[in-house]
């Protein structure tokens, strides 16, 4: 799951088409909300699935997956319904590894 | 001109040039740079990130081999942002659009980027906001990385070089951080956030440093050389104030050392009420040189020398000699006829230091390994820190505290340790103190519910209310949710330290108060009422206290502390408190 460093930019538009696109609602209970390192290991495992395109949206907000960066400034809090769009090359396994990191309950009790 | 109000944690005020920490403590050189030098820009900003990833995986290959993978990838998350494509196109885009530095296109984007969570997050309400500012400490982190690798890394503390008195504003401040200042180089510090009893409040107020902690966010708006003001009587920061603002505070800068002039005067009066009974006021401390103010303020000894200074900035564990060292010299400074309480260790969650890491892999800290907990687990920690004590008190009046303890067997474990260092002592032939006086802190309701069990154990009790009011009450009192459940004077409280007292006062054991609240003027008459006739505070905060004690008599004292008792709610006790100590004393209040 872990990924080289540069280069993904690629692969990484908006999903082709629509055709083929799994879109999930998970809510979010990880008491910090979408925290840097929740964030950061779905970014990882994001970027694992080469041949996907990963968005998640907070409200009309839309955040590439594969960017910590983006996925940060979702500002997605405890109790937020988020909502995972997956397109591509195994979509559908991908949406379910992304969800359960979604969903997580945490347990961490620090963030960075 | 803009006021900012957060909470005053340290008396005083003052005005000064501002030194911004964690990112303008990194100065950046130029905001711009000529267009044919745009380029040269990009890449020194793509050699820095890298450089900052690098270290950022270093750092967290180091934790994950020392503590474990679940601390390495704390850093995990910021080597991930610097090199995320996203991150990066976006301050490459800021720099290429305005020629800006590579230093300062950083720090605009990551500021910009803050201020965009923080408009996001106030559309979701308070949870949302206070969640924002945590990640926005966490992104001045990732900000401060970047500059650093940019700039150069600083070497050493953080407080100021050269000779120019400051004003430290800061996002937080670690405990170890502000013990590096002095009253000498830093004029005042306010930080975004913190609460009332966080452990740096309490170091700024033992080093009588004016301070305002949780103003919210205000870092973007200032910047390093602005003047500011801080006010901390009123729990303000002023930023960028007009001549009449900083004439006004001028005038009461000047007041506020009269005022303490004349509470020097206090300081040689005796510590009696005015019906003739003596209440001993003691110092708490937490640094060796500190036991010079609890003469300089009149305290009769050391109530509480807390010492986990002793183990914080440091690479490894401190030795017995430097245990031994810190407390000689501070039985020196009192003398050998005034009493030094030493408390052992007492790390708790919000008490950073080496081991804090550790801590926090607990899910509910404040109720897990800590304190006494920890020296019981840890026993060569403890031994090394009794033995210490032990030897040192051979110089004086040393007495031994034992912090957190909440049942009977803890205690008893101890005294049993205690014991066996002094047999080690007189096997090795080393001079010790065979007969020191043992105490324990009463800061666990359960402690205190037991008091007169535990009270067959001791020589003393002392209750640290700080945490007995967070225990009795389940709020952190850093928690600025719930921070208002947190009251000293809340009736459920005041019957734990009233069964304290009456366990004490049935046992002969002596009962002392050293939590802040023993420094309030406001609880005085009420703890005199109680039937305290000892308490310890920080010194500065003694001669306040003192004046109430000369003007009260223990008769009204006691009636004070009668009605009190019959009031339901912390703020009903609250205001009959405020109202009576106008009464007797108008100034003391406000």
């Amino acid at each position: 799951m872990t990924q080289a460093g540069g280069g993904n930019g690629g692969p990484n538009g908006p999903p082709p088409g629509g055709g083929g696109a799994v879109r999930r609602a998970v809510r979010i209970t990880n008491p910090y909300g979408l925290h840097h390192r929740v964030a950061d290991r779905f970014a990882r495992t994001a970027k694992g699935y080469a041949g996907a395109a990963v968005a998640v949206f907070n409200g009309d907000q839309r955040a590439d997956g594969k960017s910590l960066w983006d996925l940060l400034g979702l500002v997605a809090l405890p109790g937020a319904e988020v909502v995972l769009e997956v397109s591509g090359a195994d979509a559908p396994a991908a949406a379910d590894a992304l969800a359960a990191i979604l969903a997580a309950p945490g347990g961490e009790d620090y963030t960075i | 001109m803009e006021k900012r109000r957060g909470i005053p944690v340290s008396p005083g005020v003052a005005i000064g040039p501002a030194l911004v920490l964690d990112t303008e403590g990194v100065r950046i050189p130029h905001q711009t740079v000529p267009p044919d030098r745009v380029e040269g820009e990009v890449g020194r900003l793509r050699v820095a990130l890298d450089e900052a990833a690098a270290a950022a995986r270093a750092s967290r290959q180091n934790l994950s081999t020392r503590l474990g993978a679940a601390f390495g990838n704390i850093f995990g998350a910021q080597e991930s942002l610097f090199e995320d494509p996203a991150f990066r196109a976006k301050i490459e885009e800021q720099l290429r659009a305005n020629s800006f530095s590579a230093e300062y296109a950083v720090s605009r984007s990551i500021r910009d980027f803050i201020k965009r969570l923080e408009t996001t997050a106030q559309k979701f309400g308070p949870d949302a906001v206070a969640d924002a500012r945590r990640r926005a400490g966490d992104l001045y982190d990732v900000e401060r990385q970047v500059l650093y690798a940019l700039l150069g890394y600083p070497s050493g503390s953080v407080a100021p070089a050269g000779g120019e008195r400051v004003v430290i504003l800061a996002n937080d401040l670690m405990p170890s951080d502000t013990a590096d200042f002095s009253p000498r180089t830093v004029w005042a510090f306010a930080t975004e956030s913190g609460g009332p009893t966080s452990h740096t409040a309490i170091l700024a107020n033992a080093l009588e440093i004016p301070a305002v902690v949780g103003v919210g966010r205000f870092l973007t708006d200032v910047s390093g050389g602005d003047q500011v003001i801080v006010d901390g009587d009123r729990g303000l920061l002023i930023l960028d104030p007009d001549p009449g603002t900083v004439a006004e505070y001028e005038e009461r800068r000047v007041a506020l050392l009269n005022r303490a002039d004349r509470f020097h005067a206090l300081r040689d009066k005796p510590s009696v009420t005015h019906d003739g009974t003596p209440i001993r006021l003691l110092g708490n401390i937490e640094l060796a040189h500190e036991a010079a103010h609890c003469a300089e303020w009149g305290a009769e000894g050391v109530g509480l020398y807390r010492s986990e200074f002793l183990y914080l900035n440091k690479a490894a564990d401190p030795t017995e000699e430097e245990h031994y060292e810190a407390y000689k010299s501070v039985v020196e400074t009192i003398g050998p006829d005034k009493p030094v309480v030493i408390r052992t260790l007492d790390l708790g969650a919000d008490k950073v230091f080496s081991l804090s890491a550790l801590l926090t892999t607990e899910k509910n800290p404040f109720l897990g390994l800590r304190s006494v907990r920890l020296c019981l687990r840890k026993l060569d920690l403890f031994r090394t820190q009794l033995r210490a004590i032990l030897r040192a008190a051979v110089a004086g009046d040393v007495r031994v505290m034992f912090p957190m303890i909440s049942t009977v067997d803890e205690l008893r474990k101890c005294k049993t340790l205690l014991n066996e260092v002094k047999d080690d002592l007189e096997d090795a032939g080393v001079p010790y103190k065979r007969d020191v006086r043992v105490g324990t802190m009463i800061e666990v309701p359960s402690a205190a519910l037991m008091a007169d069990v535990l009270a067959r154990e001791v020589d003393f009790f002392s209750v640290g209310t700080n945490d007995l009011v967070q225990y009795t009450l389940a709020a952190d009192r850093n928690n600025e949710n719930v921070a208002d459940l947190y009251n000293p004077a809340d009736p459920a409280v005041l019957r734990l330290i009233d069964g304290v007292v009456r366990a004490g006062r049935d046992r002969g054991v002596e009962v002392n108060v050293c939590g802040e609240m023993s420094g309030e003027p406001l609880y005085t008459t009420l703890l005199v009422g109680l039937g305290l006739r000892q308490l310890s505070a920080t010194p500065r905060k003694l001669p306040e206290v003192k004046r109430v004690i000369r003007h009260l008599t223990v008769e009204e004292a006691e009636r004070v502390a009668a009605q009190v008792r019959r009031l339901d709610t912390a703020r009903q006790a609250t205001n009959y408190l405020r109202d009576h100590l106008r009464r007797i004393l108008p100034e003391a209040v406000d």
